[in-house]
């Protein structure tokens, strides 16, 4: 009861230290978020997952990492703009460390926010499909000529790989592809070497999640974050906006108030008209002389 | 007359009029729940709600408030974006005034990066009120203010590169406006969207002070209440 109570605690003090780091940060400028992500909901979904997460030992991680690699992994989950419930990422122990990665999810909502991707597909290319691809001479870039499949080409044990189409949003396309040697290489990279269940039962998924976090890797680590700077339509040298500021401000005509308006005693205007208005001399002597529209609906 | 501020930063605007006339809304940036709080659960005072613009920290909850029974009052461009206000929704014009209660409203636009209005309102208690924010300068003129509700949104220096520019409004061009407008018969500058990260609301209050010496300067913090009476005894 007293541990479940400490770690409560822990929890509470850590939240709040790295939302506060988080506000700080903000306040000062030192952060920019994305505008559609709310850190406070993917905080607590962090938290909910930490909860339950546990080391090797069966030990809760909330114990046995340090706060500090805690609150780290937090603000670089934050930061990136992913949220772990979504599961667009992962808290994976080292040692006593827990550090955030980036997984395929993760990867998707990172490309599809900063690099002005539109959508990804992946396939897998089968032993008696057609499949042909070439390369563009003048961009370097891959596409396909053709890829047919029959359904009875779907095996798993005759995969000779897998391929992921981008589709940007100004309508261009880029290709990647894998041989299934290449695919299987990079799974050893991992730390179940390829024989996790789900590598094992399901190595079509596996190999399209593959081919795509290759595909998107070079679109996040190359983009900006000009999302973040918001200002897209902004984007105009500071001095023309100075100009335009010295130009427009102060040098409009004057506006008032309609001087019948003492007399106006409408409690319910919706659908009454204003007294006609008539204008001070001198004064707004742009505004319109016709009786002033009511709004309508 | 009482002003009082339920929210004045990029998370939500909200603002209350309040007088024997009745409630004028201005901004429905802050959710029902918090302006049915501040009324002490009574919205049957409540006479309109008038929004400036799109975005959400103006306009999110505004399907809520006209759920509730409550005129809106928005530009026909404002009111396209939401599909809950519906017959709630009173399109308003630029220069076109009208009244909502014993309030008489002029609509003007300014200069924000979507169509947005500012406001000059007139009610026997309280005078000539002008409520501009979300404006990177205000182009029109004014006389015989009484009460000026304005944005200050950054400090030049601060920040050269920062996105506010063109879209809101810098002390600068805020103590330009001032200084160009006829501050003798203006009791109340409230300095609005003083947001936290760019600026520093006391270097701006006591920098707009100077201008005007004859009104009181008051930062829109949240929960603020001041006294518009023209009469203040």
């Amino acid at each position: 009861m007293s541990e479940e109570k400490s770690v409560q605690k822990f929890q509470e003090t850590t939240m709040e230290v790295v939302l506060k780091k988080v506000t700080e940060f903000r306040e000062c400028g030192g952060l920019h978020l994305p505008a559609d992500y709310s850190v406070e909901n993917a905080m607590r979904g962090a938290w909910l997952v930490l909860q339950d997460l546990k080391d090797k030992s069966n030990m809760p991680v909330l114990q046995t990492c340090s706060r500090e690699s805690i609150a780290n992994a937090l603000l670089d989950m934050a930061t990136q703009g992913l949220s772990v419930a979504k599961k667009q990422g992962a808290f994976v122990q080292y040692g006593n460390k827990i550090t955030f990665q980036r997984e395929y999810f993760g990867n998707i909502a990172l490309a599809k926010r900063y690099s002005g991707m539109k959508d990804v597909h992946g396939n897998i290319i089968y032993k008696d499909d057609v499949f042909k691809y070439g390369v563009n001479a003048e961009t370097g870039r891959k596409y396909i000529i053709q890829h047919t499949q029959e359904v009875s080409n779907i095996d798993f044990t005759k995969i000779v790989g897998a391929y992921a189409l981008v589709m940007m949003e100004d309508g261009s396309t880029f290709l990647e592809v894998m041989s299934w040697p290449q695919i299987q290489q990079s799974w050893k990279q991992g730390s179940t070497k390829g024989e996790s269940p789900a590598h094992k039962n399901f190595p079509d998924q596996m190999a399209i999640k593959t081919v795509v976090n290759r595909a998107l890797k070079i679109l996040i680590s190359s983009s900006n974050d000009a999302v973040l700077m918001e200002n897209i339509e902004t984007n105009r040298p500071i001095e023309a906006v100075k100009e335009e500021i010295k130009q427009g401000a102060n040098s409009g005509k004057v506006i008032d108030i309609p001087v019948e308006d003492e007399e106006i005693q409408t409690p319910e205007v919706v659908e009454e008209p204003v007294v006609e208005s008539t204008v001070k001399p001198g004064k707004g002597k742009d505004l319109k002389k016709e009786e002033p529209k009511e709004p309508g609906f | 007359m009482t002003l009082m501020v339920l929210g004045s930063e990029s998370k939500g605007n909200c603002y209350l009029l309040e007088s024997d006339s009745g409630v004028l809304i201005i901004e429905a940036g802050i959710r029902l729940s918090e302006v049915k709080k501040a009324l002490n659960y009574d919205l049957s005072r409540v006479v309109g709600c008038l929004v400036t613009h799109q975005h959400g920290d103006h306009f999110k909850y505004a399907g809520d408030y006209a759920k509730a029974g409550i005129n809106i009052y928005a530009s026909a461009e404002t009111l396209a974006k939401s599909e809950t206000i519906k017959h709630r929704g009173i399109k308003i014009e630029s220069e076109r005034p009208f009244t909502v209660a014993r309030h008489t409203v002029v609509p003007f636009n300014v200069a924000h990066n979507v169509p947005t209005l500012g406001f000059l309102i007139k009610h026997p208690e309280m005078g000539k009120l002008l409520f501009v924010t979300d404006s990177a300068f205000i182009n029109n003129k004014f006389n015989g203010l009484n009460h000026v509700c304005i944005e200050a949104n950054y400090d030049d220096p601060l920040l050269m590169n920062d996105r506010a520019i063109g879209k809101h409004m810098s002390i600068d061009t805020c103590m330009d406006f001032l200084r160009f407008t006829d501050m003798s018969q203006v009791r109340n500058i409230v300095l609005l969207h003083l947001s936290s990260g760019n600026s520093n609301a006391s270097d701006f209050t006591s920098k707009v002070k100077k201008i005007s010496r004859f009104a009181t300067v008051h930062v829109a913090d949240r929960g603020l209440k001041i006294n518009l009476n023209l009469n203040p005894f």
